[in-house]
């Protein structure tokens, strides 16, 4: 590896994602006397409640994701093709155009049930892709022992344990993800019974109180907890891939369901309808005018008035993924490289993650404290910002595809370029690179996802209030109607693109994991 | 050793880390020009290591390596790079780029070794005759079987023209008829490049005929010195 690389790589992610981290810490080390009262009765409530969202949701999205995944990735369910690319439209999806949705359909149920059931639908593709993963990873020698000795209750039996650790690193990012979010949970608790999680207590100390070491103070039980789901997804995640490679790997053959396979579809089918179809049915309901009567006209109307008034947010927001995406690259290739390769990588995987171990919120806080100075206002009010905070925010996403891609390739393909007398930047770009083209892609798409639908953190950061779902968030608290819905598909069918594109165009599978 | 004069490889107390509890040595080892020894040992007792060590691919933590009379490794300390010690390494299962076709690959350590683009052609030409590869200049390795992915590889390591070639089970994934073509190949390769190779095999009968030598590592990662033939 490159030293310059490495350190200039370092460096960047040093500012962006870990100097924002640190400079709150450091706020807490300053003063301790915010931690007094810290684990009070109306903080450990709220600890409790955000864990029971967390909970709640992993557990959905490993009841619901397991299965899904495993049956779309490798057996004869009907449909199984489109099933797995609509199975990724709630992740896809804001969790906040999910809760806009459902919210008129259910008006009923709103509070605890409401918030944990939308952040189960919306997780449950990273708990099936997971699942997906390594049940393609299946080599067809195993399964056919298995099968010789027992058919397929002997097959899902054998496989039940090599399932299981992806199947729970998945849930582990669904209780990170669920955990953290705070638009969901508020929009949710805006009508009817409050259902208050931590990430509120945490804005409504910056914002309220304006007391950014109180709003530290109070997040770090919400760190710690959000880190007790983190690591195991880590550890997890080494064993998911590790127990399925093998040098001279057969991929293993679809599997009949027999008498199962029609009902199994419409369990399938149902979930689908549930996270994107029924969604995405009442948005385009709404769009074109709703309860007061659908019409084209209404429809095209609602589509030209989003796109007039919020034109500039849509570039915008697009602008910002697009760049940060394509910084990361890089940056998750060499640090990726750098986790797989080095001996104490896991340090290093350590310190990539840590900025998701932080409440978006927060992190949000940490990056107004560390820029907003005056010598830095330049910087801090510009599109460099925005692009700065999503890059730290969410490098570690791909930088953990690229560790995990780097660790399945032959070292030996890099030492016979070295002997051949390669660099480490040529060793990189030519020969570690081209044999990571999916994963690289594929981290760079999940990237741009992330950050079009990052809200959190935007929510603070001023220069993040001309992004699309800035605008959106303020949109659906003024009520819902046509403008809403359209913009919403709009956003939609913008972060859709790329990953339509290479499905379209691409021709290799995507390998968007962490 | 050997009755060759000159010495191409000389290793003295050599040890090396190889994990929690494996270790690599100590063991002093002399070849010398134009041989072909066998190095043979069971699983995991540390010979593939070894080629890594003399290639720079892993480091030593103890003794000196010497190639051709140059100090390559004096302890810990490296004092030539991989790139710089005139090896060609043949490794397990060819370790072929997958996204280069036969072509790329040669041009590429054509080119790492500074060698003028317009002299690549010839030089391609050159090495595919060697190996007997002509006409699949623009295969990829999948579109290889296995005999051929091997003699690819064996072009790749000799495209740099080493004086020392490493050979890492060469010949495990092939049959019979493609073994005896293909150490036939190193054989005719060695006199005709004055080459010296180390070739390591679990199987002991694998290339006896063609070796000068056979040297025996026990599993403790030291050579049986009474065992050598």
């Amino acid at each position: 590896m490159s030293r310059s690389l490495l350190t200039l790589s370092l460096t960047l992610l040093a500012l962006a994602g870990l100097a924002p981290v640190a400079i709150m810490a450091l706020g807490v080390v300053q003063d301790p006397g915010v931690l007094k009262g810290l684990l009070d009765e109306r903080t450990l409530s709220l600890l409790g409640r955000t864990l029971l969202l967390g909970g709640g949701a992993a557990g959905l999205s490993l009841i619901f994701g397991a299965p899904f995944g495993y049956l779309t990735a490798r057996t004869d369910l009907p449909g199984a093709a489109w099933l797995r690319s609509l199975g990724l439209v709630p992740l896809i999806m804001p969790p906040l155009l999910l809760a806009v949705s459902w919210t008129v359909l259910l008006p009923q149920l709103r509070g605890a049930s409401m918030t944990t059931l939308l952040m189960g639908l919306s997780t449950f593709p990273i708990v099936a892709l997971f699942t997906a993963k390594a049940a393609r990873r299946m080599d067809r020698r195993r399964e056919e022992a298995a099968l010789l000795s027992g058919g397929l209750p002997a097959v899902l039996r054998m496989e039940f344990r090599l399932l299981l650790p992806a199947a729970l690193s998945g849930a582990c990012f669904a209780f990170l993800f669920a955990a953290s979010d705070f638009a969901l949970p508020d929009f949710v608790s805006s009508v009817g019974p409050k259902f208050n999680v931590y990430a509120d207590e945490v804005f409504a100390n910056w914002r309220v109180e304006e007391d950014d070491s109180r709003a530290v103070a109070t997040a770090l039980p919400l760190v710690l907890l959000i880190l007790s789901a983190l690591l195991p997804a880590l550890a997890l995640r080494r064993r998911g891939a590790l127990a399925t490679l093998d040098s001279d790997f057969i991929a293993p053959r679809t599997l009949g369901l027999g008498k199962w396979r029609w009902g199994l579809a419409a369990l399938a089918w149902g979930l689908v309808t549930l996270g994107a179809l029924i969604p995405l049915g009442r948005m385009l309901f709404e769009a074109g005018g709703g309860p007061t009567g659908w019409s084209l006209g209404k429809f095209q109307a609602a589509f030209a008035k989003a796109l007039d008034l919020c034109r500039d947010n849509l570039l915008a927001s697009l602008g910002y993924s697009i760049l940060a995406a394509t910084l990361a690259l890089p940056l998750a290739l060499v640090l990726g490289h750098a986790i797989a390769r080095w001996r104490h990588g896991w340090l290093l995987e350590l310190l990539c993650v840590l900025p998701l171990a932080v409440p978006a919120i927060l992190f949000g806080i940490g990056n107004i404290t560390l820029w907003n100075h005056t010598w830095t206002y330049g910087f801090y009010g510009s599109g460099g910002m925005v692009v700065l905070l999503y890059v730290g925010r969410f490098l570690a996403f791909p930088t953990l595809i690229s560790s995990g891609a780097v660790a399945s390739l032959d070292p030996q393909l890099e030492q016979a370029a070295e002997l051949a007398g390669a660099g480490p930047i040529r060793r990189l770009a030519k020969i570690v690179a081209p044999g990571l083209l999916p994963s690289l892609v594929g981290g760079w798409i999940l990237m741009f996802v992330l950050a079009m639908r990052e809200l959190d953190a935007a929510i603070l950061v001023p220069a993040a209030n001309d992004t699309v779902m800035f605008r959106m968030f303020n949109a659906v608290h003024f009520g819902r109607d046509d403008f809403v819905a359209a913009l919403a598909l709009l956003i939609l069918f913008v972060t859709i693109v790329p990953g339509l594109l290479w499905r379209l165009f691409g021709g290799k599978e995507l390998e968007v994991l962490p | 050793m050997s009755d060759q004069t000159q010495s191409a490889v000389a290793v003295r107390g050599l040890r090396a880390r190889l994990g929690a509890e494996a270790t690599l040595g100590p063991l002093d080892l002399d070849l010398g020009t134009g041989e072909h020894v066998l190095l043979v040992g069971p699983s995991g007792c540390g010979k593939s290591s070894l080629l890594r060590v003399l290639a720079g691919l892993l480091g030593p933590s103890d003794g000196q390596v010497s190639l051709f009379g140059r100090c390559v490794s004096r302890g810990p300390q490296t004092q030539v790079r991989p790139q710089d010690r005139g090896i060609g390494f043949l490794f397990q299962g060819g370790a072929l780029w997958p996204h280069m076709n036969a072509a790329a690959h040669l041009d590429f350590v054509l080119r790492c070794a500074d060698v003028p683009p317009a002299e690549w052609a010839a030089r391609r030409a050159e090495l595919f005759a060697q190996v007997d590869l002509q006409g699949f200049e623009d295969r990829r390795p999948g579109g290889l079987s296995g005999g051929e992915a091997q003699r690819l590889a064996l072009a790749r390591a000799l495209a740099p023209r080493p004086r020392l070639l490493l050979l890492d089970e060469p010949l495990g994934p092939l049959d019979a008829e493609r073994r005896m073509g293909l150490l036939e190949l190193f054989n005719s390769l060695r006199e005709r490049l004055d080459l010296t190779i180390l070739h390591v095999t679990h199987d002991p009968a694998e290339a006896a005929a063609l070796a000068s030598r056979t040297l025996y590592m026990q599993q403790d990662g030291t050579l049986d010195l009474e065992r050598q033939a």
